[in-house]
């Protein structure tokens, strides 16, 4: 197993962390979340670094590196609070389109993701859905060598900027079944966009999107037909991982961060790191923020590692439970320990706290993943 | 998943040679009786510790953790970690730490030929018991502030005062103790580091009885105990410096991961168990949401230990990672306690008996466990001062 960076990883933070320190301050972010976080010049920059074809496989122009850089990455974009759609068209999208496409179909869509030039999302989620993994009632009906697509896909993040969408449907079963979900690759001028590029709290836009009858040619079908959970659950847990590296950046951020103010901010005659019940709360945040970052690496661990799929899900799920509860402590008592300012948008401790209870929700809150870890008690 | 051993958890860096032959001589050699105490957390008597620290013994590991030229082995940070799980998972006893993991260190790093030549055998095979002589009923947390006596008199010190929460005090031969010499400077100064024994005239033992209704510790007393200065470990006045690297030793000691995962299983056969009508607790959905967040918090703490390990391995610390350990450890274990108390349901309502036959039942000392493991958030610096340690750090930057 691994418990650290390696010195090529922690180069790697090192070249995030200087950039991002110089081109991604509270002041720019703020600019950019006016128009729904996305900056072409800072993308175009995640291209040249080489950030975009970071987990790629060498045969498609990628770096080919594994789980851990992901984690190493990501933890420099929670730490800055980047908006950019690095884990949902780089990490999500991009596993699916590398393990499920052809190695033609895959080459073709991800040479232009590393190149930064095109960005796809995926369109997987609906409003029923909840947090459920399978739950597509979206349709996919072959009929003459083309398929039509119809359904509607729920608060998609970043809609408004994407190219492409891998768009999931159901070629047989009901709603929930893990089999029968097929993924199909949809040019973004071919779907309609209701609700547009709306704000969520994490300060990206969502959409919703409607497949009104879309026709596209059977060669649009990424894997076999009806197999895609399996495609989507590899996509997932690396997005998941994603995720959990932001939080921890994000977590460690706000330690830091609330550990400056107690030491300037001065009530009753002297700065309030001298109050023993506010260290006692800073000590909290930074036991939480260590929960955290062992949970990521758990997570690291796991799909670096761990072949069984049993043990590889109960450990997603046991990382992901853990790191929900571990940033609401963390950007809850950030907030407090701030007092009133910390309840404003003007300080960055709001946004991310916000950020944090995003991810905590995205791909499964705490009552969701502790249910999956019930479901597995048993099974011991 | 969490019923599985630590090193053989499917992440790779098993060592799969040394840890069958650890299972397997624990398997084969730990005596019924005492396994089926430890598994249900029933208390360990002085006969128990001994007889499978000798047998331990017998096959050279008494003390892991020392040089092999006084004992020890030559087992990796990973093996030592791996032998306490496997023995844990095995529900063998835990060893109480005083001589070997404690004291033994000490003498071979600090103590004299002739020290670690009267002392270090008779603590690997167990002839001599140690216990540790350090709170004081003014000295708790701020352990600094001990008032016990040493006057310096010939070639003896004379030591006056008294000892608290001596664990296994009545069972012990001898005791490291920290005592006073000088009150002229700062605390942590004229404080030394002394070896007694437990039979020489003017001390006397208190028991008391701990809120589970057991004794494990004691209150001891100091009526002008002669100690020779030979048995001095460090310089006059020099003893906050001993005992302070003396917490720096078995930081494998602090998390219990094995001991964690024990506990677990105790609790999922206590909520397995079905009763007339053929429901099982674990068919509770309250109660499996408990026991599913508390089997995710052992294993953050299980990846937590094997980060703080390496970490400290690797001189990588920010000097913090053992109090986060400290502090998620224990409050995991406590809450396994907790979960134990609800499972066992009208049942923890019975005050286990300190002695006579073992009960059948497997609950029967879940409030017991309970009640007692309040200690562990107060032992081995509070929680509290783990806190003020964590915050410092953070601060300091």
């Amino acid at each position: 197993m691994q418990l650290s960076y390696t010195e090529e990883e922690m180069m790697l933070a090192d070249q995030a962390r200087r950039y991002l320190q110089t081109e991604y301050s509270f002041e720019q972010r703020r600019a950019r979340q006016a128009d729904g976080g996305h900056d072409p010049k800072v993308w175009r920059s995640f291209a040249e670094f080489g950030w975009l074809g970071l987990a790629f496989a060498n045969d498609y122009g990628g770096i080919g590196l594994g789980a851990v850089s992901i984690l190493a990455l990501a933890e420099e974009m929670g730490r800055a609070l980047v908006l950019e759609p690095f884990l949902e068209a780089v990490i999500e999208a991009g596993t699916l389109i590398q393990t499920g496409a052809t190695p033609e179909h895959a080459a073709a869509l991800i040479k232009p993701i590393i190149a930064g030039d095109s960005i796809i999302l995926l369109a997987h989620t609906e409003a029923d859905a909840r947090f459920h993994p399978h739950h597509v009632e979206a349709s996919a009906t072959e009929k003459g060598g083309s398929i039509r697509l119809s359904g509607r896909k729920n608060r998609i993040a970043h809609a408004q900027i994407a190219n492409t969408f891998i768009v999931s449907a159901r070629e047989t079963g009901g709603p929930r079944d893990a089999q029968g979900i097929s993924m199909f690759v949809v040019p973004s001028d071919r779907v309609t966009v209701v609700n547009p590029a709306t704000p969520l709290i994490d300060g990206t836009w969502a959409s919703d999107l409607v497949l009104d009858g879309v026709d596209i040619p059977v060669s649009a079908r990424i894997g076999a037909a009806g197999a895609a959970a399996p495609i989507l659950e590899t996509a997932r847990h690396r997005a998941i991982l994603g995720m959990l590296g932001m939080s921890v950046g994000s977590m460690t951020a706000l330690v830091e961060q609330t550990g400056q103010y107690l030491k300037t901010r001065e009530q009753f005659g002297q700065p309030l790191s001298e109050f023993q019940i506010l260290r006692h709360k800073l000590a909290d945040m930074a036991i939480w923020t260590e929960r955290a970052r062992s949970a990521a690496w758990l997570a690291a661990n796991a799909l670096a590692r761990v072949s069984n799929t049993q043990h590889k899900q109960r450990s997603i799920a046991v990382a992901k439970a853990e790191c929900a509860v571990a940033g609401r402590l963390v950007g809850q008592t950030a907030v407090q320990l701030h007092g009133g300012i910390g309840t404003t948008e003007e300080l960055e401790v709001g946004h991310y706290f916000r950020s944090l209870e995003s991810m905590g929700v995205r791909l499964g809150d705490r009552t969701y993943h502790l249910a999956e870890i019930a479901g597995k008690l048993g099974t011991t | 998943m969490v019923a599985e051993s630590n090193t053989d958890n499917g992440f790779g860096g098993i060592d799969q040679a040394f840890h069958d032959e650890v299972a397997q001589f624990v398997s084969a050699n730990l005596p019924a009786d005492i396994a089926r105490k430890v598994d249900i957390n029933a208390p360990l008597n002085k006969d128990d510790y001994v007889r499978w620290h000798k047998i331990l013994h017998s096959n050279g590991w008494a003390a892991p953790s020392w040089p092999v030229e006084y004992g020890g082995t030559d087992w990796s940070l990973e093996q030592r970690l791996a032998f306490e799980e496997i023995c844990a998972e095995h529900s063998a006893p835990r060893l109480p730490q005083f001589g070997v993991g404690m004291l033994g260190p000490i003498l071979i790093s600090r103590g004299t030929d002739e020290q670690r030549k009267r002392y270090l055998p008779k603590i690997l095979s167990a002839e001599e018991w140690w216990c540790q002589g350090y709170s004081e009923p003014g000295a708790g947390s701020d352990l600094a502030s001990l008032k016990t006596r040493a006057v310096r008199e010939g070639d003896e010190y004379i030591v006056t005062g008294s000892k608290i929460w001596t664990t296994y005090a009545h069972y012990a031969d001898r005791m490291f103790a920290l005592v006073r010499t000088d009150s002229s400077g700062r605390k942590q100064q004229g404080i030394t580091f002394l070896l007694l024994d437990m039979r020489s005239p003017g001390v006397s033992v208190r028991p008391i009885t701990g809120i589970n209704g057991q004794h494990v510790v004691n209150e001891v007393f100091f009526d002008n105990v002669r100690v020779p200065a030979k048995d001095r470990v460090g310089e006059e006045g020099g003893g906050w410096a001993v005992a302070k690297a003396l917490l720096g030793h078995e930081r494998t000691g602090i998390a219990r991961v094995g001991f964690c995962k024990k506990q677990f299983a105790l609790l999922t056969r206590i909520s397995s168990r079905l009763d007339i009508t053929g429901t099982r607790l674990l068919d509770d959905p309250v109660f499996v949401q408990k026991l599913a967040a508390l089997s995710a918090d052992i294993e953050i703490l299980e990846w937590t230990n094997l980060r703080v390990l390496e970490a400290v391995a690797n001189n990588r610390g920010n000097g913090s990672e053992a109090s986060v350990l400290k502090v998620i450890a224990t409050e995991t274990q406590q809450r396994i306690t907790e979960l134990l108390f609800e499972a066992a349901g009208p049942a923890s309502l019975d005050l286990a008996a300190a002695d006579g036959p073992l009960p059948e039942e497997d609950d029967a000392y879940v409030s017991s466990f309970y009640f007692d493991w309040r200690k562990a958030s107060i032992y081995g610096g509070s929680n509290e001062i783990q806190r003020n340690i964590i915050s410092k750090t953070v601060l300091k930057d």
